[in-house]
């Protein structure tokens, strides 16, 4: 039980996260970072997330038009720049309205 | 960077029936990514990074199977109960179900057409088994994949690249050996031809000077491949046109000598009592040679076209330092 228990929770953390990271990474793309760096910046914010999660997630983003990416050389490498497109500015404006909204009404429900 | 080289390339071939340039931009950042954490680390401990700190790494990205599967659109999965095959494989799932199903399909249908039977549902029984042996199949592989990407997996038991550019010493060696044969038997051609029927009588006399020019020019790209064994567009694309002149020369024998072929394949099946051992024994080398011409013509053709594939991709994995570039 104890183990289903956890496993239900991993999950329930699981769905918790997915929206907050796409606010996170959309809010941490106000400025130009590549991958690993965005990564970095997330972590030492006490936001970890995984490559496997990040990579991908960033690719969606981009195809459905809320980020804008750029290869260009930085360290002897060439590297993928994204930032905010526009559109993801509006989005990220509505979406962090919303995250306020319920984030009052929890407060005032737990 | 081995273990980088053989993580690259395993997720690069997970990522299969994705548009190259996808591919290609996914490794890329996937690599940039890898070897900037590389780094990171180097600066952290001081020193280059020993074998088993890169392995830690790159279990830590995962699987490559999972992560080349997190790449992909969501296709859905297949469920009963619980997911038997995760998103991850299910695209692969799906390739190689439809693939099978269908070619086996086609086969059955081949072979009904051929022996006059009616269709019947009973026929394609033999789809229903490719529909039960892929998904248990994948269904062991995805429990097993997932099972490794919990449990710890080893990027050491990742195979190595195979850069395609590359040409094999003992393949060149055996190349040089069989050329020199061949020449040999061709500069003789006029005493021993007779004997292989006249198939081959068409094919050396309509083609001889025009395929000796092209053993010679082969077994000069052939030393040359032995002193600098990486393909250059240039000896690629020779190779590649001398394997469609070789194609095209026997398929055009071949097609010319056809109803002759069959005729005697039929007179020779059951042969007449009055025919001799000699007319026997030289229809059935006829035969074997025009059989074996359309045979290498088909080879010749195969290779060419896939040397035209890597001349249009030109994408060698090494550099000028010959290094493995990262994608």
């Amino acid at each position: 039980m104890a183990q289903g228990n956890a496993s239900l929770f991993d999950n329930l953390r699981l769905e918790l996260r997915r929206g907050c990271l796409v606010m996170a990474v959309l809010s941490a793309l106000r400025s130009e970072q590549y991958g690993y760096t965005l990564r970095k910046a997330l972590s030492d914010q006490g936001l970890d997330i995984d490559e496997g999660t990040l990579y991908p997630l960033l690719r969606r983003l981009e195809s459905q038009g809320l980020l804008v990416s750029e290869w260009r050389e930085a360290d002897n490498r060439n590297k993928r720049f994204y930032r905010l497109s526009s559109d993801g500015k509006q989005i990220l404006k509505q979406l962090l309205a919303e995250w306020k909204r319920i984030n009052a009404s929890l407060d005032d429900i737990v | 960077m081995d273990l980088l080289d053989r993580y690259l390339h395993a997720v690069r071939q997970a990522m299969f029936l994705m548009p190259a340039a996808q591919k290609r931009d996914i490794i890329a950042e996937l690599s940039d990514s890898l070897r900037s954490e590389f780094e990171a680390k180097q600066q952290e401990v001081g020193r280059p990074l020993t074998e088993r700190e890169q392995e830690a790494i790159l279990q830590r990205y995962g699987h490559p199977l999972l992560v080349a599967g997190r790449y992909r659109s969501p296709s859905g999965g297949f469920s009963f109960g619980r997911e038997l095959i995760g998103p991850e494989l299910f695209p692969m799932y799906s390739f190689v179900l439809a693939f099978n199903a269908s070619l086996t399909a086609l086969v059955i249908s081949i072979v009904l057409i051929a022996l006059g039977k009616p269709f019947s549902l009973a026929s394609y029984t033999p789809v229903l088994f490719q529909l039960v042996i892929v998904t248990s199949g994948f269904m062991i592989a995805d429990a097993s994949v997932r099972r490794a990407g919990l449990a710890g997996w080893s990027p050491r038991t990742l195979r190595k690249p195979r850069d395609p550019y590359r040409i094999s010493r003992v393949g060149l060696i055996i190349e040089i050996a069989g050329l020199l044969l061949v020449i040999g038997i061709w500069v003789n051609l006029p005493a021993g031809a007779k004997v292989a029927g006249s198939t081959w009588n068409d094919f050396a006399s309509t083609y001889y000077l025009q395929l000796l020019v092209v053993y010679l020019i082969l077994l000069v790209t052939s030393f040359i491949n032995v002193i600098r064994p990486y393909w250059s567009r240039l000896r690629l694309a020779v190779r590649c046109a001398a394997d469609t002149l070789f194609g095209t020369a026997m398929t055009q024998t071949v097609l010319a000598h056809w109803h002759e072929v069959k005729a005697q394949w039929i007179a020779l099946a059951v042969p007449h009592p009055a025919v001799s051992k000699v007319v026997l024994v030289s229809g059935w080398i006829n035969i074997s040679v025009t059989m074996s011409l359309a045979i290498a013509a088909i080879v010749c053709f195969g290779q060419a076209l896939y040397e035209l594939v890597l001349l249009i991709r030109w994408h060698p994995m090494r550099n000028g330092a010959g290094q493995l570039s990262p994608s």
